[in-house]
């Protein structure tokens, strides 16, 4: 991809089956008693595609999959859904693929989780801090986000610590994976 | 829940997808240019009346919307703790202070939000899963991801219903989902996950296959069965739309009536 050349059909197959993977977990709505809030697993699967089928995968199954659940359920954020959720995909999938050889596995995709992480909920509270009150003071828009953000925070840990037992998991109860890594 | 399309035969229904697409997406880039309160209610208005002509029922539409709504009133609740400026004072309750410019700006924010909400939502409404992808297809989008877009919207029901199965018979095994915290019950999910992510991950393998057997990539150039074809109406549809945006963004960067 990107170079004009068309996917392979397997590229091809692992990406639809990738969206329709994070769309599920996204609707996975799991309840925080104390807060009444809720999160969900859609980030658990970007980073299991970043671990697994490296930064192109994560990155568009992380954008067309939540963005289509966003598309059904909140479309006033999916101008940033499909960015943040393409970002976090390919910046967790590159951490992983260039320190894969270099350090222990498990701190490598921790520091992925971290990173990707890092990216959704600082993408997601400039986006309700400074883009969604565009125009007008925006100390407001300031307000909501920081309501908004323990949300996000538990969400990409819970996510991340998810992905890792589901890598390891995975690779035990069906080796044939390693056959559709592109 | 998944495809909340709505089988019905409106004139919206038998618009190009291409044209509903590029008016959802002209949409969303207008409400982050345009803050003025007038503009904004007004385009809010116009979407409810098209809403109107989506003939969906209006407990889906409200059900569907709620979420927006409800980001909506959390922006007009909370502007008035940070945004105290200009006059008259409406409501002053210590560091809780209401004025008129302050309230009508947070209106105008609410007004975006549910703008962007309508907008999609009518787009959504209005085409199918198929018509979409093959709008975007049309647009210029590769054909490659649009076929990896058109699996991922297929497969989506059916990866539900694999889950709920295999949650049925871990429980008939005597496994409980519900007990623990937050993050043991998000733990709870990977004896369900598991097993999900096999079977999606065996479906890929076998997809990979057909795709090769069904000749992907053997020629250069692709036909569809079904050509999409731009009609008169659609045509004028998409010139109204154009030149509606640009009317609002023209007087919005003159300024003629101001907040």
């Amino acid at each position: 991809m990107g170079d004009g050349r068309l996917m392979s059909p397997r590229e091809i197959a692992v990406l639809g089956i990738m969206i329709a993977l994070v769309a599920t977990m996204t609707l996975i709505l799991i309840p925080i008693p104390a807060t009444k809030g809720y999160f969900n697993l859609g980030e658990a699967m970007i980073f299991f595609a970043a671990f697994i089928f490296g930064r192109r995968i994560a990155g568009l199954s992380g954008a067309i999959g939540a963005g289509f659940i966003d598309a059904i359920a909140a479309p006033q954020f999916l101008p940033a859904t499909i960015l943040i959720k393409f970002a976090e995909g390919y910046v967790a999938g590159t951490i992983a693929d260039v320190l894969r050889e270099r350090a222990n596995e498990q701190v490598v995709r921790a520091f992925a989780v971290e990173m990707g992480g890092a990216i959704m909920i600082i993408g997601y509270f400039i986006y309700e801090a400074f883009v969604l009150p565009l125009g007008f003071d925006t100390s407001a828009g300031i307000g909501v986000a920081i309501i908004e953000l323990p949300w996000n925070i538990s969400q990409a840990f819970i996510g991340g610590l998810i992905a890792m037992l589901l890598v390891t998991g995975i690779e035990k109860s069906y080796p044939r994976i390693r056959d559709l890594k592109t | 829940m998944i495809d909340v399309y709505v089988r019905k035969a409106g004139p919206l229904h038998r618009l190009d997808p291409r044209v509903k697409i590029i008016g959802a997406v002209m949409l969303t880039v207008l409400c982050f240019f345009l803050s003025n309160l007038s503009y904004l209610l007004a385009l809010l208005i116009f979407m409810q009346l098209l809403m109107l002509l989506t003939r969906v029922s209006s407990r889906i539409y409200l059900r569907t919307i709620w979420l927006a709504v409800r980001l909506a009133i959390i922006f007009v609740l909370i502007w008035p703790f940070f945004d105290q400026a200009g006059e008259p004072m409406l409501l002053d309750l210590w560091v809780y202070k209401v004025t008129l410019p302050g309230f009508l700006r947070s209106l105008a924010v609410a007004a975006r939000i549910l703008l962007i909400a309508s907008g999609w939502f009518i787009l959504i409404f209005t085409t199918s899963q198929s018509q979409l992808v093959r709008g975007m297809v049309k647009l210029g989008l590769r054909y490659d991801l649009g076929l990896s877009i058109s699996i991922g919207l297929r497969y989506l029901p059916r990866f539900l219903g694999t889950m709920d199965q295999i949650k049925e018979a871990q429980m008939s095994r005597g496994f409980d989902m519900r007990k623990g915290g937050p993050i043991t019950k998000a733990k709870n999910y990977i004896p369900i996950l598991i097993p999900t992510i096999a079977i999606a991950m065996r479906t890929a393998d076998e997809l990979s296959q057909v795709l090769v057997c069904k000749g992907y990539g053997a020629s250069k150039r692709r036909t569809y069965l079904r050509e999409l074809q731009m009609r008169k109406t659609d045509g004028l549809a998409l010139f109204s739309i154009a030149s509606l945006g640009l009317l609002l963004i023209l007087l919005d960067i003159i300024g003629l009536v101001q907040l």
